[in-house]
């Protein structure tokens, strides 16, 4: 009974070595699982305000005002003056006069200049008008000569009608548009932070998605003051090449109408000698030659004044859109920090609400 | 688990009467510990909320224990222990007027099995050494509730189990009060983990953790030999049937 008793005893003391020894090894490892994370909701973000639509207003653009070469009135009215008069009629003294003043310019000019004016015609004219072409050594001088000729004598001739825009065209300093720095936007400086916990997730996650929204409206505000900008130089570009063109139509107009005075001249002076008035005919016809010469430097000169104003005015055009897309720039950009700062000092109240209230065992 | 300790347990009172044999039973004894998990890696408290997972780390705790020593060859034995550990965790966090508690009411019952060398009557006959190393095999129970002032979201008790190895190594000094009784001083080195799941929202994918259980162990027990007095002529070898 005892032997049985301890056998009884042996075998049970093995089997549960062998039970423990299964109990370590039998099956694999489990993982401890945990409750489902508290879904965090975090309003503190809603209130704060939408970026505005950003107001960027076209502005008014002003048409340059590029003036003109003007025929002298004055030469017109002794144009009319003789043609009116007919075969057997007076010219008026005041005619007269003025072409006699003529005479005494041009009487101390040099005796070629003379001679070139007595046999102007069409083709002389033109050649004098064509201002791809040099002037010769006389016609140089006879253009010196007109700079400085008295009140009376450049009022026979044709002459630039300044505008204010071409008077104060040197007065101005052109913006330098290259050298400009042109605003841009960097990027946000967003709050960055290690998140350590679920409640400090759900207020970053609050955060971020506000922010998101925020950034995508002033991203739109940035698109439209882009997109106009773009859209100014353009306009800009395309205002100047429709300018410059009007421009060459203007100077060929005037230039027409030039000749067309410079041809009148001539058959007036040939009326003159049909009258039998050879010496005002000699007269007028020196004025004509005068009045050639002062017309193609005023052309001259006209065109580079305008064109100098053209570009001007397309840079200041330039400069006026840079100047909108700067302040636009700048006041979404600190329409963002505002709501930005907002948003980061509620972060933070609401990360420090996470933090320190309580841990451990 | 439960069933799996119930098996121990039944297996350890079934160990209550020695035998000798050719595989003899050495001893049994029962005891208490206190094993203070103390590391730097993620604990409990890294799945709770407004937790503040690293960082040093200690929890210690009192743990009852048997055990039961198999001799296996001259100073060899095989050892085996299953102890019971328990560890409460909480967390508190503020979520604008909500409160936000979470606790973990954790037990924790490492099984041990491992191969001790013993050496007997130093110095003194009434002195025994031995030193020991082994497998821990983790059973995790872990009892989580959370609780919202201010809100809903309180979410009752709810129990999640798991388990994974480890090891050990042992050192102990055993007195011995009479031939059959000893009361035996034990320090141990616990290694290893259990891996926690979760999610840190609702709707991302789950996530895992080495939770560490490491820490040092120091304990105390009355052990019963039953080496004395018995006389090994009158064994019969153990069958295997």
């Amino acid at each position: 009974m005892k032997n049985q008793f301890l056998h009884f005893q042996r075998r049970a003391s093995i089997w549960s070595l062998l039970l423990l020894s299964l109990l370590l090894v039998n099956c694999g490892t489990e993982d401890v699982d945990f409750i489902d994370p508290y879904e965090f909701v975090n309003e503190d973000f809603n209130d704060i305000p939408n970026l505005a639509e950003i107001e960027d207003a076209d502005p008014v653009i002003i048409e340059p005002e590029v003036g003109s070469v003007d025929n002298s009135a004055e030469t017109q009215a002794i144009i009319d003056d003789i043609l009116n008069a007919g075969p057997d009629g007076e010219i008026s003294q005041e005619s007269r006069t003025k072409l006699a003043g003529v005479g005494a310019f041009t009487a101390d000019l040099p005796a070629s200049i003379n001679e070139r004016a007595q046999t102007l015609d069409a083709a002389g004219i033109a050649s004098i008008m064509d201002e791809s072409t040099p002037l010769d050594t006389d016609l140089e001088e006879l253009s010196a000569a007109l700079a400085n000729a008295p009140e009376e004598i450049r009022m026979l001739l044709p002459r630039i009608n300044f505008t204010v825009d071409l008077e104060g065209l040197r007065a101005v300093t052109n913006p330098n548009i290259k050298n400009q720095v042109l605003p841009g936007f960097d990027g946000f400086n967003l709050v960055s932070q290690t998140i350590s916990n679920p409640c400090e997730e759900a207020a970053y996650e609050a955060y971020e998605l506000r922010i998101e929204e925020l950034i995508e409206q002033a991203d739109a505000n940035y698109f439209i003051i882009e997109s106009n900008y773009a859209r100014r130089l353009d306009e800009t570009d395309v205002r100047y090449e429709e300018r410059t063109g009007l421009q060459e139509e203007r100077y060929a107009e005037s230039k027409a109408e030039i000749i067309a005075t410079l041809e009148n001249l001539l058959l007036t002076a040939q009326q003159l000698e049909n009258m039998g008035e050879t010496e005002l005919a000699a007269q007028l016809r020196e004025l004509t030659l005068m009045y050639a010469v002062a017309a193609r430097n005023a052309l001259i000169e006209w065109d580079i004044l305008v064109a100098e104003l053209l570009v001007d005015f397309m840079e200041k055009e330039k400069a006026q859109a840079l100047e909108i897309r700067e302040r636009l720039t700048t006041q979404v950009n600190t329409d963002f920090e505002t709501v930005e700062d907002m948003a980061d000092a509620r972060l933070t109240t609401a990360v420090n609400n996470c933090h320190n209230q309580g841990s451990g065992n | 688990m439960n069933k799996s300790i119930a098996f121990l347990l039944l297996a350890f009172g079934l160990f209550t009467y020695g035998a000798q044999a050719q595989i003899k039973l050495n001893n049994v004894g029962v005891g208490v510990s206190y094993w203070n998990r103390s590391y730097s890696d993620a604990n409990e408290k890294y799945v709770l909320i407004s937790s503040e997972a690293d960082g040093d780390f200690t929890k210690g705790g009192v743990m009852p224990f048997i055990s039961a020593e198999l001799n296996l060859y001259r100073s060899f034995s095989l050892d085996g222990r299953v102890g019971l550990w328990t560890g409460d965790f909480s967390s508190e966090g503020r979520f604008g007027d909500l409160t936000i508690s979470e606790s973990i009411d954790q037990t924790l019952i490492p099984l041990s099995l491992g191969l001790t060398y013993n050496f007997n009557e130093i110095l003194r006959d009434d002195f025994n050494f031995l030193v020991g190393v082994g497998v821990n095999r983790y059973f995790v129970q872990n009892k989580v509730s959370r609780t919202i002032e201010g809100g809903a979201g309180s979410e009752a008790s709810e129990t999640f189990s798991g388990n994974n190895y480890g090891a050990y190594l042992k050192a102990g000094l055993e007195y011995m009060l009479s031939d059959s009784f000893g009361l035996l001083l034990e320090g141990r080195y616990n290694t290893g983990f259990y891996t926690q799941s979760f999610r840190t929202s609702l709707d991302s994918e789950l996530e895992s953790e080495q939770i560490s259980v490491r820490g040092f162990e120091i304990g105390l027990s009355l052990r019963y030999s039953f080496l004395k007095g018995t006389d090994d002529d009158d064994e019969a070898p153990v069958e295997f049937e």
